[in-house]
C-alpha cells in the first residue's frame, strides 16, 4: 500500500447521516411495497419510485398491443403507429404503456398526439388494444386475438393535460 | 482507536477502477443511442408525461435543440468520467443531472436501469473514483457501504417479493415472462419456457440468489462466491431476456461489491498471471 488516506473526520458524520438517510428511504419504500402488496402501490407512488425494485414479480398471462385507425377520407385506415412513434424502450414503444392498454385518463392524450402528427389531420382516431393468451415454448403469435375497442376520439376535440397544460 | 476511526478504517479500492470504466461504458451505451428520437421523446409537447417527484415537464418541455444540448453535455460528463482524474467527480455530476432531466421527461416508465444507474452514480461521488493507480491504494469504505444499501435494497426488496407470489417459486412467473413479447421472447428463452423442470429450478434459483443477497454479501466468506453466482445469473439474463443495459450496470457495481480483502488477492493473483 502506498497511501491509507480515508474521509477526513468533519465529513464523517454528514457522510454517515447521507448514508443513513438513503438506508431508511430504502427501508421505507420496503415497509410501504409490502404492507400494500407488490404491484398496488397507493402511498407516495411518485416517491417511491426511485427506490421500488419489483421486476417481473407478477405472473403476466398475456401479450398486448395497441393500435389504431383514423378516419381520413370516409374509410377508417390503419394507423402504422410504430412508424409515428419510433422511440422505444426494453418494454416496448411509449404508446404501449400500460396507461394506454385500458381507459385511463391518459387515452384520449394519445389519441389527440395521433391526431396532431398525422398529416392531413384525420376526423377521427380509434384505439384498440389487442391481446391474446401467452403460450409457453412457442413463439408468441396474435392468433385469434381479443380485440377491444378503448376509445374513438373526434380529432375536433381539445384536451387539456392532468397538469393543465393545453396540448 | 475510536469507533469512528474503525468505521472509517481504509480499504483495498482497486474495484472502484473497473467500476468506473464499465459504469462509463455502458452509460455511453444506452445514452448515445438516444439523440436518434430526441425530438419524438424529449421535446414533444403533445405526448410528454410528467410524474411527481420529478415533474420538470409541468413547467419546462424540452425543445429538440435544448434536448440536445442536455444529451450532448451527459455524453461529454460520461466520456470525462472514462477518461477519469480531477474532473471525474464534477463530470458525474453533470451526467446523473442531464440524465435525470432526460428521464423525467420519460414520466411514462422510469426504467429500472435509469434509476440503478443514478444510484450507482451517487456512490461512486462518496468513492475515490477520481484516483488513479488504485489497484495499489487503499481508501475511505464510504462509497462501498452507499453500493451495499442500494444493492441489498435492490436484490431484497425484488427477491423478497417475489418470495411470497406463489408462481415464482414453481417457475410459472417466470415461464410467463420469459415469452413476454418485448422483455422476453429470446430463442433460448422460448425454448425454456416450456420445459417446467428448468423454469422451476430457475425460478428458485432466481428467489434464492436475491433473498440471500443482503444476508451473504456481508460475509468474507459468501461473499466472492455470491457475487460469482450473480455474475452468471446477469450473463444468463442477458441470453434470456431483453433487459437492456440492467445487467450490465448491475455488473460494472460488482467490483467494489467485492470484499476488499478478496478483491486485493484477486489482483495480486491476475498481476501474477499476466505474461511478462
Amino acid at each position: 500500500m502506498t497511501d491509507a488516506r480515508t474521509t477526513v473526520p468533519k465529513l464523517r458524520l454528514p457522510v454517515l447521516c447521507l448514508v443513513g438517510l438513503v438506508g431508511a428511504y430504502f427501508a421505507l419504500c420496503m415497509v410501504l411495497e409490502f404492507m400494500e402488496g407488490p404491484g398496488k402501490a397507493k402511498t407516495l407512488v411518485g416517491a417511491r419510485s426511485f427506490g421500488q425494485w419489483n421486476m417481473f414479480t407478477l405472473k403476466a398471462t398475456w401479450n398486448k398491443q395497441l393500435k389504431a385507425q383514423a378516419y381520413q377520407d370516409g374509410e377508417w385506415v390503419s394507423v402504422d403507429l410504430p412508424e409515428m412513434y419510433k422511440a422505444r424502450w426494453e418494454s416496448g414503444p411509449r404508446y404501449q404503456r400500460p396507461a394506454f392498454l385500458r381507459e385511463t385518463p391518459l387515452t384520449p392524450l394519445l389519441a389527440q398526439s395521433i391526431c396532431q402528427r398525422m398529416d392531413p389531420t384525420p376526423r377521427a382516431v380509434r384505439l384498440y388494444r389487442v391481446r391474446w393468451k401467452r403460450k409457453l415454448g412457442e413463439e408468441q403469435k396474435s392468433d385469434r386475438p381479443e380485440v377491444t375497442q378503448l376509445l374513438e376520439w373526434p380529432c375536433s376535440r381539445r384536451i387539456r393535460r392532468p397538469q393543465g397544460t393545453i396540448l | 482507536m475510536s469507533r469512528m476511526d474503525r468505521w472509517f478504517a481504509p480499504e483495498w479500492a482497486g474495484g472502484w477502477t473497473l467500476c468506473r470504466w464499465l459504469y462509463a461504458g455502458i452509460g455511453l451505451s444506452f445514452h448515445g443511442p438516444r439523440i436518434q428520437w430526441i425530438a419524438d421523446a424529449y421535446a414533444d409537447h403533445g405526448f410528454l408525461f410528467s410524474r411527481p417527484p420529478l415533474n420538470v415537464p409541468d413547467w419546462w418541455i424540452m425543445s429538440p435543440a435544448s434536448a440536445t444540448v442536455v444529451w450532448a453535455l451527459g455524453t461529454l460528463g460520461l466520456l470525462l468520467v472514462l477518461w477519469g482524474g480531477r474532473l471525474t467527480k464534477p463530470a458525474l455530476v453533470v451526467w446523473v443531472i442531464c440524465s435525470t432531466l432526460l428521464v423525467a421527461h420519460e414520466g411514462l416508465n422510469w426504467k429500472a436501469y435509469d434509476r440503478l444507474h443514478a444510484w450507482v452514480g451517487l456512490a461512486m461521488l462518496l468513492g475515490p473514483v477520481s484516483e488513479r493507480g488504485l489497484s495499489t491504494k487503499a481508501r475511505s469504505p464510504a462509497g462501498r457501504w452507499m453500493m451495499l444499501l442500494i444493492f441489498c435494497s435492490l436484490y431484497g426488496m425484488t427477491g423478497w417479493t417475489k418470495a411470497l407470489v406463489p408462481g415464482w417459486w414453481s417457475g410459472e412467473v417466470l415461464a410467463y415472462h420469459l415469452v413476454d413479447m418485448n422483455f422476453g421472447h429470446q430463442p433460448l428463452g422460448i425454448w425454456l419456457s416450456g420445459i417446467p423442470w428448468a423454469t422451476k429450478a430457475m425460478g428458485i434459483a432466481t428467489v434464492a440468489f436475491e433473498g440471500l443477497f443482503p444476508f451473504l454479501i456481508f460475509s468474507r466468506r459468501t461473499n466472492p462466491w455470491l457475487l460469482a453466482v450473480g455474475t452468471l445469473f446477469h450473463l444468463s439474463l442477458v441470453v434470456l431476456m431483453n433487459v437492456g443495459p440492467f445487467s450490465i450496470i448491475t455488473l460494472c457495481a460488482y467490483p467494489v461489491l467485492l470484499h476488499p480483502e478478496a478483491g486485493q488477492r484477486l489482483w495480486a493473483r491476475l498481476r501474477r498471471a499476466r505474461p511478462a
